[in-house]
């Protein structure tokens, strides 16, 4: 081969690598330690080995040869270290930019997040934790979790440790604990970390300071309490003074009706005075006893109707519930049998689906039925033949009785307004009523864990839909 | 005639080939990885037509042995400039 060519090659060889050790250099503060020295050893060996090719070529030293032949033999491992080392820096750096991003995450939580040992101590801690607590991560750094919780949450946290042992190997609590700004309450969540064979390793806990809920949960237990309280005088309040009103009112019927008896006796004795002049004269003053006598006592009738319902409505609140399972479809007809005169009279009919059996108080839900279907019979439209049908069926645990008639129906301004005391749709109506029934069936449903709720179209009918517990949900 | 060491050198980098095999995904997001490739098979032509020229075609074997270490030393030096210059843009 031309030893021009070869000598031009290799002197171009030369400049590249020694312009390669001054980009090296120029570049070394970018440049991993390892990586560079690596890189500078590369291009050393190829150096090394060209001298030596030189030098054989020249004939000057034939036995620079061997060197040569061996630092051949580097050159590809060299190659290999490298592409190994950059790999690893690879692999370093992207460890590192994982831990960065969570550590960022964890650093910047407002929860607290700490990391024990299975015996409690810990292991790690959270600024936010540090920061709270008034503590480094190095002093909280294998003491134990324990000695900050309230002496009296103490056994209770002991307790909740020891469930970690077993599965699911994760507990809820609160506690509370002395932080640097004084006790505090905390809601904790911890879980263990198992290793392959099931042991415990470590045990990491999500704390979050729960002191303002906490207290606000206070505040509304005391208004509770306090709203239980006066409910209570209120129902008092509503019995007593109805109870009280009975008797006065008792006097004045009873009186009344006295008073009327002799009217009618006195009438009686007017009649046969044979003065004519006189009986004319006194008449007009019996007319408008008579009629004064008729309001007191029509009055005092309303007003016993009244306070009955009053009493009855107070006494819902105080009632003792005995829950068991209602049948519902013989309950249905045995109250449309004892409504069968007002049902006849209104020309209507009463149709009853098979109904599924819930669980409540007889009583009640004999009271809520039966006024539902005496409204709905009283309300027919006289129009049209009525059609009263009562279905039920259940789901998610409730049972959904519906009362279904193609009475007159409601205007829908009036839906909210209808299940309030003494409200009555039409107080001039030609049906009478107190407006007491749909209040007196929302007090009890209330009580049994029951709801009602109303779709209605003027003149096309209502329907109520009754919600009860379902029976299969005893013992639940 | 073929010289021993060179066939240990070749089969070394061979080796050092099926190593850059494996690790194709770890080698692929390394900077320059293209130029980094691109000189190791240069390298890699470098040692198989050094074995050759101890078998045919000397003259020929020789030159192209000595233009691909040319070329392997290029893109060696270009990867390094690669790597610091990008470095340097973003440290």
């Amino acid at each position: 081969m031309n030893p021009i060519l070869i000598l031009t090659l290799t002197s171009l060889f030369f400049v590249l690598l020694s312009f390669g050790i001054i980009l090296l250099w120029k570049y070394q503060r970018y440049i991993y330690n390892d990586v560079f020295f690596i890189l500078l050893g590369i291009l050393a060996l190829f150096l090394l080995d060209h001298v030596c090719n030189i030098f054989e070529w020249s004939g000057l030293l034939t036995e620079m040869d061997e060197y040569g032949d061996f630092l051949q033999i580097l050159e590809p491992l060299f190659l290999g270290i490298l592409v190994y080392a950059l790999i690893q820096h690879r692999l370093r750096i992207h460890i590192l930019n994982s831990e960065a991003k969570y550590r960022l995450l964890v650093d910047n939580q407002t929860d607290l997040v700490i990391k024990l040992d299975p015996e409690g101590n810990f292991l790690f801690a959270s600024p936010s934790y540090c920061r709270l607590f008034g503590h480094t991560e190095k002093e909280l750094m294998g003491r134990s979790f324990l000695p900050d919780v309230h002496p009296e949450d103490l056994e209770k946290t002991r307790r909740e440790m020891e469930k970690l042992s077993l599965p699911p190997y994760s507990c809820l609590f609160r506690q509370r604990a002395h932080t640097k700004y004084g006790w505090r309450h905390f809601s904790w969540a911890f879980r263990v970390i198992l290793d392959e064979a099931g042991k415990s390793t470590a045990i990491v806990g999500m704390g979050r300071d729960i002191t303002d809920r906490v207290e606000i949960e206070h505040k509304q237990e005391n208004l509770l309490k306090k709203l239980e309280t006066k409910n209570r005088e209120l129902q008092n309040l509503v019995y007593i003074s109805s109870h009280d009103l009975q008797s006065p009112l008792v006097n004045i019927r009873g009186f009344g009706g006295e008073l009327k008896n002799s009217c009618q006796q006195l009438k009686q004795v007017i009649d046969t005075l044979e003065q004519p002049a006189l009986r004319e004269q006194i008449e007009p003053y019996m007319k408008d006893i008579q009629q004064a006598l008729y309001f007191i006592n029509s009055g005092a009738d309303k007003m016993h109707v009244l306070i009955e319902g009053l009493l009855k409505l107070s006494r819902i609140g105080s009632v003792e519930l005995t829950l068991q399972t209602v049948h519902m479809s013989a309950l249905i007809r045995s109250i449309v049998e004892s409504m069968r005169f007002q049902v006849q009279k209104s020309g209507g009919e009463i149709q009853i689906e098979d109904l599924p059996p819930c669980r409540s108080d007889l009583y009640q839900v004999n009271q809520i039925f039966s006024n539902l279907l005496d409204n709905a019979v009283k309300y027919l439209d006289s129009s049209r033949p009525g059609i009263i049908r009562v279905t039920g069926m259940e789901a998610n645990g409730f049972c959904e009785y519906r009362v279904i008639d193609n009475g007159i129906g409601i205007e829908p301004e009036s839906h909210s307004k209808i299940f309030e005391i003494f409200h009555r749709l039409d107080p001039e109506g030609p049906v009478k009523g107190l407006g007491l029934g749909l209040a007196i069936v929302q007090r009890i449903l209330d009580k049994l864990n029951g709801s009602i709720r109303l779709i209605s179209e003027p003149a096309r009918g209502s329907e109520f839909i009754v919600t009860l517990p379902a029976a299969s949900t005893a013992g639940a | 005639m073929f010289q021993k060491n060179e066939v240990i050198t070749l089969l070394i980098t061979v080796g050092i080939g099926i190593f850059f095999w494996s690790n194709r995904k770890s080698i692929l997001q390394l900077n320059g990885w293209k130029l980094l490739i691109l000189s190791f098979l240069c390298y890699l032509a470098r040692m198989i037509f050094t074995v050759l020229e101890g078998y045919i075609w000397y003259d020929v074997m020789n030159l192209l042995e000595h233009l691909s270490i040319l070329l392997f030393t290029i893109f060696f030096l270009l990867w390094c400039w690669q790597i610091g210059y990008q470095k340097e843009k973003n440290p």
